[in-house]
This record gives structure tokens, sequence and C-alpha cells, in this order.
């Protein structure tokens, strides 16, 4: 047995030293902050296409290629803390990342204590860029409720059912700033809300409940475009033919395969369109996304802002021009204004969140999503 | 911890044996010490740290689950009581005001913040107090069913620390916990909860422990109030537990309900199965192996090259070997390291003569 | 008076599925004294298999539920071979401690093997499309799923008290050295109910990726647990219990939703709650018999 053992450690170490064998040159080493596996994992799968695509196209950065330090968070707190570590003590020059809020705050005291820059496309807690060290390029969730609750309001919605994700904070705050806005306007209501947890399935109970109010519009906050899709997918097979909104997390692959047919006339809220290249950018990232992914794929919102994430790093490194003050570059970020992304112009305010417009997507009868309208901030 | 056996005639003596556990103190010390002023990598110091920090929650598992004998599962909801009181003692005022958007702190908590180590204690205290309520209940049950429903408290607290948005900010979480969590806090508490188990299992009172554990109706024919002592050491078991939370959200300096769910006691009870059930030090041991090791192991979701034979990396292959490890521990190596035993300086004397002898006489007990 | 017809399916239909798998940990712990942990994994497992049977080998469904259900009850019976019969003399904490190493292990195997990010569990119309009944939205599922719980439980039944096999079950349940020593063969009989036990949670996966598609590596963590409870409060060990306690969580988690939607966030809790309550008032459950520890 003990034989057995020291077979097994003697295995190991030749593994590890096998491995070892990694070549040092210079480059820009960017680190990717993803959660790769577990609950989060396809938002993370989303956003690692986005930064793969737009390395393909800018490889390099400074004249120096551009290296992708990948640290897989786990969807889970502490690892991502550890892995925020990795990448700091791997001397990366900034981080992108991550997808979900609770996870970049997990990184943020690691980048700060260090000082590492980084910057994320998609999380809209507010309570992410608190820090010194953290930008986004998305709105805040404060922004995107209210423009929801404006947009059931406008379209002459009075009963509002909503359902909620309350182990998600991006979801319960959505929620919040809903609610805030609703209470504006009083005609009106919100006739229920239905807690659920990221995990759960079965929204019938819940949902047949909701419908005895007859709501006017089902609310959807969710953290995963899956929760979305069942909820959707139950909702009309249980004979509910109203309108169903919900954020940005609707934009998720996993909603249209769970719902199929059902999510046909779904509208959400998102940070940019794919079909409007408005400029040359947005059109060499379609046809390289096309070119990789497939022509019949379309890239779901958080993949275009990752591609633009990816540029902003590179251009706020290069307006600094070094790869070693990492505060410089971190000004240079924070000072991004008037930046050409693919998905819009990209300026920071003075707490390193962007002023963007909040972009309405209806799903279509061949479940892809339209345009609808685009509400400035 | 590792003077205890000292009896057999081979090894040194005790006093040789006290000298030398010093003297790996004062060498671990040194040690730290130097690596907290040389090294600059944040990742080598975090993963010390959290060393640190899995000891305390090993052996604070280790004493109702090893010594003790009752298969416990709700080390992760004490863990999360002890959490939460940490961060919300320390937590300065303005940052709370900032972080409770949708409804505000309770008061007087969104005031008062203590001390790193009285908010320590509060939060260990806390924990204890959860133990205390949820014990009376659970204790009363045998084997498998008490490991089910502690497993289930501690899914209750996870998800009331959910839904009690005015206290635990919810599904939103806790940011900005003052890092506190440095090298000599995390040692300093791992050191002392070591010196408390060892001196508390070799009291009396540990002896009755370990007699419960061996033969519950035994030993309460031998005249142990059973329920006194197994709740004491559940209690005792959760402030530990309670501690190394709250030095787990002063590590982290986030935290959220999702942390602390069933897994989470299941990477403690590893360390202690690996360590063996009812060892100190084979806890403090593997506490070091399972944590440098998760994230050694970390390779493995990298590119491989071995010879000819090459993978581009596949994510999560570093835990199933973790997993696939421990499996083989559990089922060929059913006491972990050191089984109930601990390690003693004449163990490791007899193991250099091992090695030593080898060549000539092969094995030999 | 639909949303009661409704309620009432959906209460039906999700305490079937519970009812399911809580028969495979009822006769593990009969037999063995084990929460089998890893159940949840290997019901998890079912649905991985029934996807790549339908959408990679292009199976009919038929097919493929057969193999997913064969693949299931092999792997059941491999984990207790590997994991659980080594340690059947050692205490019954090392076994469960292998029980959960087992249900770890699976999961992160699951998650190498097939991804992280989920997949969504092929529908097959014949079964899932919608029909009316007075005046509520039922899928067919939703009378499906009873119908073969119940076929199920009554072959069960069969073979517990007719076949020589059942009998050398229900004899190492009832007292398993008197049973080695009239020549039951023990390692068939505990492999035997492995393979039974994880063959229905085999079918039990099949009904629910149906209902649920979504399949990740840890989906079959929650109902995992959930059904042990179910099986908890039927009565551990009667697998007729499994049943009454399996329908009866799936009411009252309808009911709870129903009564208090605002409550729904505390839906997982409450069925520990209910666990609790069970173990302290009546521990045998529902349709337990009596037991005594003996000394």
């Amino acid at each position: 047995m003990k034989k057995a053992m020291r077979v097994l450690a003697f295995a190991l170490a030749a593994l590890t030293l096998a491995s070892a064998a990694a070549l040092a040159e210079d480059t820009v080493k960017i680190g990717i902050f993803e959660p790769i596996t577990g609950a989060t994992a396809n938002g993370g799968a989303m956003e690692t296409q986005g930064y793969d695509i737009a390395r393909e196209l800018f490889p390099t950065i400074l004249g120096l290629p551009v290296e992708f330090v990948v640290a897989d968070s786990q969807s889970d707190k502490v690892v991502a803390s550890n892995a925020a570590a990795k990448l700091v003590s791997e001397g990366v020059v900034a981080v992108l990342g991550s997808y979900g809020s609770g996870l970049s705050m997990a990184g943020d005291p690691v980048f700060s204590e260090a000082g590492v820059p980084a910057l994320t496309a998609t999380s809209t807690n507010p309570m992410v860029t608190q820090g010194e060290w953290y930008a986004r390029i998305c709105f805040i969730d404060p922004f995107q409720g209210t423009m929801l609750a404006r947009y059931a309001v406008e379209n002459g919605y009075k009963k509002v059912a909503i359902f909620q994700d309350i182990e998600a904070d991006y979801a319960v705050g959505l929620v919040t700033y809903f609610n805030n806005e609703i209470k504006n306007y009083p005609d009106v209501t919100v006739t229920s809300t239905g807690n659920f947890v990221s995990a759960d399935q079965d929204f019938s109970a819940l949902l047949t409940e909701a419908l005895r109010n007859e709501p006017d519009v089902i609310f959807t906050s969710v953290q995963n475009g899956t929760s979305a899709g069942l909820i959707i997918k139950q909702a009309r097979d249980l004979g509910y033919t109203g309108p169903i909104i919900g954020g940005d997390t609707l934009d998720d692959s996993k909603m249209y395969e769970l719902a199929g047919a059902a999510a046909s006339g779904v509208v959400f809220s998102t940070f940019c369109d794919a079909d409007q290249p408005a400029n040359d950018l947005l059109k060499s990232f379609l046809d390289a996304y096309h070119a990789k992914y497939g022509e019949d794929k379309k890239p779901a919102a958080p993949t275009i802002m990752c591609f633009d994430a990816y540029l902003t790093i590179k251009n706020a490194i290069e307006t600094a021009g070094t790869i070693e003050d990492k505060a410089a570059i971190r000004d240079a970020l924070f000072a991004t204004s008037g930046f050409e992304g693919a998905a819009g112009t990209i300026t920071l305010d003075e707490s390193h969140n962007a002023i963007r417009p909040v972009v309405f997507m209806q799903v279509q009868d061949d479940l892809s999503p339209k345009f609808v309208k685009m509400i400035e901030p | 911890m590792a003077k205890m056996a000292s009896k057999t005639k081979q090894g040194p003596g005790a006093v040789v044996s006290v000298a030398l556990t010093a003297a790996l103190l004062a060498l671990m010390a040194l040690l730290l010490w130097r690596m907290q002023a040389g090294i600059k990598d944040v990742y080598i110091m975090k993963i010390t740290r959290l060393c640190a920090i899995n000891i305390t929650l090993a052996l604070a598992m280790n004493l109702i689950n090893g010594f003790t004998g009752i298969f416990s599962l709700g080390h992760a909801g004490f863990m999360a009581v002890g959490a939460y009181a940490t961060a919300l003692l320390t937590i300065p005022a303005s940052n709370k005001a900032m972080m409770f958007m949708i409804a505000p702190l309770v008061k007087p908590l969104d005031t008062l913040t203590l001390p790193f180590p009285a908010a320590l204690i509060t939060g260990g205290l806390l924990a204890a107090l959860a133990a205390y309520l949820i014990g009376m209940p659970c204790l009363r049950l045998r084997g498998d069913y008490l490991a089910i429903a502690t497993l289930g408290f501690s899914e209750i607290i996870r998800v009331l620390i959910m839904n009690a948005q005015p206290l635990t900010n919810g599904a939103m979480g806790l940011r900005s916990i003052p890092a506190n969590a440095t090298v000599a806090w995390t040692y300093g508490v791992a050191l002392f909860t070591i010196v408390f188990m060892a001196l508390l299992t070799t009291s009396s009172y540990g002896r009755a422990l370990k007699a419960i554990r061996d033969d519950e109706i035994a030993a309460e024919s031998m005249g142990v109030p059973l329920f006194n002592h197994k709740m004491l050491s559940f209690m005792l078991s959760a402030f530990f537990a309670g501690v190394g939370g709250g030095l787990l959200a002063a590590y982290n300096g986030t935290i959220g309900q999702d942390m602390f769910r069933v897994t989470m006691t299941y990477n403690i009870l590893m360390i202690v199965v690996m360590g063996g059930m009812g060892s100190i030090s084979g806890s403090v041991i593997s506490a070091f192996v399972v944590t440098i090791g998760q994230e050694w192991l970390r390779f493995l979701d990298g590119p491989i090259t071995v010879g000819r034979f090459h993978t581009d990396g596949v994510v999560g292959l570093r835990m199933v070997v973790f997993a696939a490890l421990l499996l083989i521990i559990i089922v060929f190596f059913r006491n972990g390291l050191f089984g109930t035993k601990e390690a003693t300086w004449s163990g490791v004397w007899r193991s250099f003569g091992k090695l030593r002898g080898l060549g000539k006489r092969g094995e030999a007990a | 008076m639909s949303a009661i017809i409704q309620h009432l399916a959906n209460a039906l239909s999700v305490g079937s599925l519970y009812a399911l798998m809580a028969i495979g940990y009822t006769m593990v712990y009969g037999v063995l004294r084990l929460i089998n942990f890893a159940h949840g994994e290997i019901f998890m497992m079912a649905m991985y298999i029934v996807f790549f049977g339908l959408t990679m080998f292009l199976m009919p469904w038929y097919v493929s539920f057969i193999v997913a259900i064969l693949l299931t009850a092999a792997l059941g019976v491999a984990a207790e071979r590997l994991a659980y019969r080594p340690l059947r003399d050692a205490p019954r904490i090392s076994i469960l401690i292998s029980a959960i190493a087992v249900s770890y292990f699976l999961q992160n195997l699951a998650t190498v093997l097939f991804g992280g990010r989920p997949l969504t569990f092929p529908q097959v119309p014949l079964f899932t499309s919608m029909i009316d009944v007075g005046g509520a939205r039922i899928s067919r599922l939703l009378i499906l799923t009873p119908a073969v719980t119940a076929i199920l439980l009554i072959a069960l039944q069969y073979l517990l008290k007719r076949t020589k096999t059942g009998m050398a079950m229900r004899a190492v349940a009832r007292d398993y050295d008197a049973a080695r020593l009239m020549g039951v063969d023990l390692n068939r009989t505990i492999a035997m109910t492995f393979f039974i036990g994880s063959s229905l949670a085999g079918v039990g996966a099949i009904m629910w990726g149906m209902k649920y598609p979504q399949i990740i590596p840890t989906v079959g963590a929650m109902p995992g647990v959930k059904c042990f409870i179910a099986a908890v409060l039927g009565g551990i060990g009667s697998v007729a219990g499994a049943v009454v306690g399996g329908l009866a969580l799936g009411i009252a988690e309808v009911l709870i939703v129903a009564a208090a939607p605002a409550l729904a966030g505390y839906r997982d809790a409450f069925a520990f709650v209910l666990l609790i309550i069970v173990l302290l008032v009546k521990p045998t459950g529902l349709l337990g018999e009596k037991t005594t520890e003996k000394v």
C-alpha cells in the first residue's frame, strides 16, 4: 500500500515536470477571470468567445503578442479569490472578467491589493466598481431596472407578475430598482412576486399562483438564461399568452434552447444589438464570429461586450504606452472617453461605469432577437 | 502536537521531543516570517494563509466527527454564522451604508464595529449558540440520521441568510470586509486551536469523548453523561468552525450565502478523512497537503505535453484526479494518514530507521 | 377551480418523481443501512446518457431509454462493487464517507466528460405534448409519470414478495447476519438491490428530464437529498413508504408555494424542516417498522 502511494506521488511529480516546460518570451499577459465550470459556466463561455475573437483580430498590443492567462473561478467565490491571486502572481498586466457580479467582487480585493487594473464587460451590480481598480463597460442595474419598468409602463401594462432568483445579487437588485420606478405610477401594480433559487427547475406551482391574478406582463429577473427558459416554457404550457420581459441575462443560448417556440415574443433589455453593423468593427467581429462558430449562430450581447472589453484594455495600455506601470494603465482605462467599440461608444464616468444606452430586443418566431428600441441615459 | 506518545524506548525521550517540537515551531515561524517579508507573490501567500484557516476548520470538524464519533455535516452552517458575524462587525459603517442598497442594515449593526479579535470570538460564540439550538433536537438522533439532520440545518441556515435581507444583505452578499486574515492571525488561531485540541483530547474530558465514540452504551454505563458531553463537544466544534468561518470572510474580502453550501462541509470533511479521523497531527498535515495539492493540481486543467501525447487542457480534470485520489484513500487506506494516532518524534525516528535499514532487512515493524 | 386541479396535477407528478428515486434510497438503506449519497449523481448520469443516446448516437427514444436504464443500473452496481463492498466490515461512517466521495467524483467526472455548460434534455413529443383536462392545461407527462410509478411499484412488490431474489433481499434487510448464515448470497443480493434501485433512478431521470430539461453536473444533488427525505418521511426500508413519502413531499411543496408564494424561496429549507420534524416525532416514518438498536 505504501509502495502504491509512492508510485502515485512519483507519477504526479513527473507530470508536473512535463507541464512546467513553459517558455518565457516577451508577451502582454492579460488575465481571463471567468467561470469556466460550475453554475454560470455558460456565461463564462459566452464571454471567452468574445475575448478569443478580439485577440484573433488584434493579436498584438504595443507590438507585443498578447497571451491570455485563464483562471477558472468555478462559479465559486472562494475559488474566485484564489484564481484572482493566481492571475496576479502570473504577472498579468490587466484582467478581463468576470461574468457574474458576485465573482467580480470576489476578485476585487485581490486586484486592488496587488494594483492590477480589472475590467468587466457585463457585471452590472453597482458594488463591483466601488473599489479603486475595477471598471466596467456596461451600464449598472439601477439604470436597467428603471428602464425595464418604464418599458412596462409605456406599453400600458397595468398588472405585473415578477419572478426573481433570490439567490442572485443581480436578479434581486434588478427587481428592487424595477419596483422603485413602478411605485411612481400608481395605476401600475405588482400583483405577485415569485421567489425561486438558481437550481430550481419547477415553476409550475409559482406560475399557477401568479396567473390567478391575470397579469398583463411577466417580468423575469434571473441569473441564468436557463431559469428564464424554463419559466417561459412553463408559462406558455400553462396557457399564458401575454408578454414576458426580462433583463440582459435572457440573451443566453440556453434560454432559446429550453423555451423553444415559447420564446417567441419575449422582450429583453441588453447592451447592444448584433444586427446593426453601425460600424466596420462590428462587421469584422461578426465575420470572424460566423467563420469560427458557424453562419447560423448569432453572438449573444455578452460576447460582443467582451470583444469591446478587450479593445478597451488594449486602448488603455496603448494610451499609457507601458506594460509595466499598471497605475498608468488604470488611469488611462478610467479616462476612457468616446472610444469606438463594436457595440457603441464607450465613455466611463467618475465611478468607472460606462454611460451607455439600453437596447430592447424582441425574440422573433425564428428565435432570433430583433431590435425594438434604444433608450439613451 | 507531536510528543504525546514518547514512552517508547526506540525513540528520543520526552525532553528531546519537546525540544524538537519547539524547534520545529520556531523554524516554521521563521519560515513564515521570512516568506511574508520576502515573497511578494500574492498567490503563494494567499494559499499559505488558506492552509492555516483549513487547519482550524478541519480540527473543529475532527473534534465532533473524529474524537466524539458523531457524524455531523453541519459545518458549513456554523462557518456561515461566524463569517457573517465577523464581516458585519468589522466592515466600516460607511461601507455598510453603500452596500445595503435594497434594505438598510438593522440597528445597531449599521454603525457598530468591533476590533477583529472581538468580532472573531463573537462569531464563534454565535456559531456555538446555533449549535446549541441545533444540538437540542439533533444530538438525540442516531448516526446517519444525525448526519442528514445536521446537513438539513446547515442548509436552513443558508436559506435564512439568503432571505434575511436587512441583516445579511441577502443575495447581494457582503464585500469590503477588512483584510485582517494576515499570516499572524491565521497561524496564530491555528496554533491556538491545535494546542486547545491537544489539551482537550488528552484530558479526562477528551477520554470520555473517545469512550463515547468507541462504544456509546459502554460509556454511558461507565457513568459518562452522554448528552452533556456530546453537546459540549458539538458546541466547541461549532465555535472553532465559526472562528474559521470568520477568518475565511476576512481572507476572502467578500462573502455570499452560496459559499456555504454542503460542498464546503464536504471539502473540510475530505481533509479530516485524509488525515485520519481522530488525529490532530493528521488533520494539520492533511490541511497542508489538500489545500496546496488542490492548487498544485491546477496544471492538469491547462495544456499538458507528455512525450508525444498532447492535450489542450481539460477544464475540471484537476478535480476528477483529486476526487479519485480521495476515493482511493477512503477505500484502501480507510484510516487516512494517521488513523486515530498522532505523528510523534519517535515515529519519525522509526521511519528514518526503517529507511536506513531498508536495504538490509526489508519490511520490519 | 382550474388552479386547484393544476396544483394537484403538479403535486402528483413531482411527488411521483420523488417516489421513483426514494425507492432506490430505501432499498439500499434496507440492506446496507447506508444513505447512498451517490444516488443523486447516478440519476444525473442517466440524464446525460439519454442525452447522448438521442442526440449523438441518434437512437430511437425507446432504445436510448433502455440503454440508459441498463447503463445506470450497471453504474450503481459498479459503485457498490468498487467503493462500498471493500468497506462493508468497516464502521458505518467509513462507507457513508465513501458514498460522499463517490458522489463528489461522479459530479467532477461529469464536468470533464460532458462540460460544465448546461445541456438541454431532448423532448420526446409523444410524452410531452399538452392536453386539456377540466379547464387545466396538463402535459401528458403529468398523467404518465404517476402511471409509470404505479406500474413499477406493483412490479417491485411482486419481485420482493414472490421471487427468490426478492425474498433474499428482504431477509438481508431484516437481519444481515442471520441471512448470511442461512446461505443467502450476500454479494449477489446486494448487487441486485443496487441494480434495481439504480435502474429506477434511471427511469426517474428520464421522466425528470422531460419535465425539467436542464442537465448540469449538479442536477442530481437537490433531488437526491429531497428523495432521501421522502424515503425517511415514508419510513426508510419500506418500498410502499417511499412512494407515500415521495407523494407527501411533492404535495407539501406545492402546497407551500400555492398558499404563500412569498415563502417559495424557503422551499428547499422546508423539506429539511419536514425531515427534522419526522425524525423527532416519528423516526420510523409514516409506514416504517419499529426497529431497536442492537447492543
